[in-house]
């Protein structure tokens, strides 16, 4: 394990930025970070990165427990690597760029060489070498700032969303780079995004953000709803008055209350529709997506607020959905969590 | 550190170093006179005769009358060469010289417009010429500014038995600011012009305004003479004693200022005073004419 | 109108024969105005790293004095330093007015504040990006702070070069502690105050000449390193 997170919070000024009880990172392992603008997936990337310190709580890295003194920092920064989403090359060559961190680390002058020449061929940068490096697209300047950290021969490659501001091709030869850097050399990398089947394509292990939590899965399926009792006395919630949904249990809610709701899109059930009128926690709507994931098929429903829904292949196969068509959704109460 | 920055250092250094007074070990004295002594031309044939004669090199500070005289109560120079006796006078009874050498005098004059509004032209009694610009009331312009000049225009404005009042105020000469306090007939800024200014100035601000002054006779002579373009203005009054400017060089007291070069400085007082110097001063000539008088006989 | 058109005529054939009295004078300038500029950056860039790097109470008031003394006049400096060298002075037994290094100091004083200030203004438009990318790659403080340095040279070289255009036409520093003593401290400015002041406009007119190119110059430069920051 290279990363164990305990307790972690993150407040600046009067917002809680992050707010994270517990989460381990596999070493020599790929993680995607996902979630929204403001989720604070920059924040987490730059705590693991020891550029930012916790407001409170433990980091471990390596089951040691981060000391945050400036040596401590120093040295453990020879380790761990961070390439943030629009990085800034010195204004010199691409060379002198990657000379640098090496420079530091007291490599000689033929070693450093090597080096540099191999990071360099690994992002497919190497006849850039002398160029100067305020020349660059904004693609090969993600890729020299990839090489530039990687010279350095981290564990942990950290990268703030590698592909949002960068052109089609060069998003492809940089997820490619990362593949390989985690396959070749066995480093542990970690990066953000926003883009769902990037992360799916890439990443051997996603971790979800929402509003400084981690939430089980990405931002579908979150709604803001009211807990209320229903005429009958039992608890219910109400996501923006389309869909009443029972929540079982026997809470005894006084007056109604504004929530976060979150279905699990694994527990909700699709049915093709039947005459029978709509039972509780019931709802119709017409199917706008179906997409294979992971091994499991993730089908989108507009039944008045955009719901998904993940059946395992087989199942959908025994269904057999398409886009357009109308079905039937069943949400269990089990399904429903308030966070 | 790099080896151009040792470089650039190294350099610094040298030229640093080099700025230190190297002719501290020769003959070296450092006097303060005026600008109107230096601007006249005198010195610059006169001191090599005196480094042909001694081996003594002087440096020269030039500025106003006050201001050298405060270089030397300082002890910032080691001998002062002036023109306004009364004050030198009060310098050696207040122990900062030791004794004044009479070296030469030149004189002032007092010229104005050709056309002479004041009927000045001719005369030879400056008191006179003084009374006469007040009562027509004459533009007159003063330098105002502290100097051995303004200090002997005052002195004659007090002869003339005119009421005089008394300003306190501040020039700004050359850049710098002064506080100074002087005397002046009724009518400042009337007809009576009071600038603040050093003799060039105040002639060419004359010439403008066609208005009278009082000069020493060298700046006149430059400025009449010694340029494309002379200025207008005409000697109307001249020749009276009054109006003489004798010179007179002081060392400053080594008892004052222990530190002062004063066998130098009374070295080179006994030269200025030799015959060898003051010929080489009577035969001084600016554009053609005599400027400068020895006054060594009167000893 | 003749006036100056004769002494301009004159002065240029002055400066094109390179005259030696007007030589030696320029020469003086020179040498005074590079030992201040020098000496002052080697004060002044150290400090504007200190002032715009350092965590301190108060940084904010020290950025408004040093500001405030960008404005500070030549005479008031002069009459400042005259204090002290002057032989009633403190630093009086130093024997050091009317000397070369009278006029270096005061200058000195005068141009720190201004190398510190468009020090500091040249570190502050460094993004501060290049500072996180260093500490990221390893950089302890020192070599984070170099990195910046190399970042901002256009800005430093700038600053440097205006000083030495402020300290090249100053004359109330040079007048004032240097005495304008011929052939050891008479400088450009002083020079032309001087011959301004006898009435002879030809070698004023002629230094002038010299003086206005050198100033443009100096402004080409100036601008030419500021370019290259904003082209950064």
């Amino acid at each position: 394990m290279i990363y164990k997170v305990t307790d972690l919070i993150k407040i600046y000024g009067s917002r809680t930025v992050l707010d994270i009880a517990h989460l381990e990172i596999e070493k020599e392992q790929i993680y995607a970070l996902l979630g929204a603008n403001g989720a604070g997936k920059t924040t987490l990337l730059n705590i693991l990165g020891l550029l930012e310190t916790p407001t409170a709580g433990q980091i471990q890295y390596r089951s040691r427990s981060v000391n945050y003194s400036e040596s401590a920092l120093q040295a453990l920064r020879k380790e761990i690597v961070l390439v943030s989403q629009h990085p800034i090359l010195f204004t010199t060559t691409v060379f002198k760029n990657l000379e640098f961190g090496l420079k530091i680390r007291k490599i000689d002058k033929k070693e450093r060489i090597r080096i540099i020449d191999e990071s360099l061929d690994l992002v497919g940068m190497r006849e850039f070498s002398n160029a100067p490096a305020q020349h660059l697209s904004g693609g090969e300047t993600q890729r020299v700032a990839i090489a530039r950290a990687l010279a350095l021969s981290p564990r942990v490659f950290l990268c703030d969303e590698p592909t949002s501001s960068v052109d089609v091709e060069n998003q492809n030869i940089i997820i490619t780079i990362l593949r390989r850097i985690n396959e070749a050399k066995k480093i542990s990398v970690l990066f953000t995004t926003h883009d769902r089947s990037q992360a799916a394509r890439l990443a051997q292990h996603t971790i979800v953000l929402n509003q400084g939590r981690l939430v089980p899965t990405m931002y579908e399926n979150i709604f803001r709803g009211v807990l209320q009792t229903d005429p009958s006395g039992q608890p219910q919630c109400v996501i923006q008055d389309k869909m009443h949904l029972s929540i079982g249990g026997h809470q005894l809610i006084e007056k109604p209350k504004a929530v976060s709701v979150f279905i699990d899109p694994e527990k909700i059930v699709g049915r093709k529709p039947s005459e029978d009128p709509a039972a509780a926690n019931e709802l119709q709507g017409r199917v706008v997506q179906i997409i294979a994931e992971n091994g499991k098929v993730r089908i989108v429903v507009d039944a008045g607020v955009w719901v998904a829904l993940l059946v395992s292949q087989r199942r959908y196969q025994q269904i057999g959905f398409m886009v357009g068509e109308t079905i039937r959704l069943s949400i269990p109460p089990e399904a429903i969590n308030i966070i | 550190m790099s080896r151009f920055g040792r470089g650039v250092l190294g350099v610094l250094l040298v030229l640093f170093l080099g700025t230190f007074n190297v002719w501290a070990a020769d003959k070296i004295l450092k006097m303060s006179t005026t600008t109107s002594t230096q601007a006249s031309g005198l010195l610059d044939v006169l001191l090599p005769e005196l480094e042909k004669d001694t081996g003594i090199k002087v440096k020269v500070i030039a500025k106003g009358t006050g201001a050298a005289l405060r270089d030397g109560m300082d002890g910032n120079v080691d001998v002062i060469l002036v023109h306004a006796k009364d004050r030198e006078m009060k310098f050696i009874e207040q122990g900062y010289g030791t004794k004044r050498y009479a070296v030469m005098h030149n004189d002032f004059i007092i010229i104005g417009p050709p056309a002479d509004p004041a009927g000045l032209k001719g005369s030879s009694q400056a008191v006179a010429a003084f009374n006469k610009l007040a009562a027509t009331k004459s533009r007159f312009v003063s330098r105002g500014d502290d100097s051995g000049t303004h200090t002997k225009e005052q002195s004659i404005w007090e002869k003339t038995g005119l009421t005089m009042e008394t300003k306190t105020t501040v020039i700004e000469k050359k850049g710098k600011k002064r506080k100074i306090t002087f005397t002046h007939p009724h009518g400042l800024g009337n007809w009576y012009w009071s600038i603040g200014q050093g003799m060039g100035k105040t002639l060419t601000l004359a010439d403008e305004k066609q208005a009278y002054t009082m000069t020493d006779r060298g700046t006149f002579i430059k400025y009449k003479f010694g340029r494309e373009v002379p200025i207008e203005l005409v000697v109307l009054c001249q020749g009276d004693p009054t109006l003489a400017n004798p010179y007179g060089v002081i060392p400053i007291d080594p008892q004052m200022h222990p530190h002062v070069k004063y066998e130098l400085a009374k070295e080179f007082a006994e030269w200025l005073v030799s015959a060898r110097a003051q010929t080489v001063i009577s035969n001084y000539r600016l554009l053609g004419k005599q400027l400068f008088y020895g006054d060594a006989t009167a000893q | 109108m003749d006036l100056l058109i004769d002494s301009f005529i004159s002065a240029i054939g002055l400066v094109v024969s390179m005259d030696a009295e007007m030589v030696a004078i320029i020469g003086v300038s020179l040498k005074v105005s590079c030992v201040s500029t020098a000496l002052a950056s080697m004060i002044g860039v150290p400090l504007g790293f200190g002032i715009a790097f350092g965590r301190f109470a108060g940084k904010r008031m020290t950025i408004t004095v040093l500001n405030t003394m960008l404005a500070l006049p030549t005479v008031v400096i002069g009459l400042f330093v005259y204090a002290f060298i002057s032989r009633r002075g403190i630093f009086g037994p130093l024997d050091l007015l009317y000397t070369q290094d009278a006029i270096i100091i005061g200058q000195v004083i005068l141009i720190i504040p201004v190398i510190a200030a468009f020090t500091v203004a040249a570190i502050s438009r460094i993004d501060e990006r290049y500072r996180q990318t260093a500490r990221t790659l390893g950089a302890n403080r020192h070599q984070t702070a170099w990195v910046v340095f190399r970042e901002a040279r256009f800005g430093i070289v700038a600053a440097i070069v205006a000083a030495f255009g402020r300290v090249i036409s100053e004359i109330g520093i040079s007048m004032m502690l240097g005495g304008n003593i011929r052939g050891f401290t008479r400088t450009m400015t002083t020079a032309m105050a001087l011959e301004y002041d006898k009435g002879s406009f030809v070698l004023a007119v002629a230094l002038g000449i010299v003086l206005l190119g050198l100033s443009f110059g100096m402004n080409l430069l100036f601008h030419f390193f500021q370019g290259r920051v904003q082209s950064q």
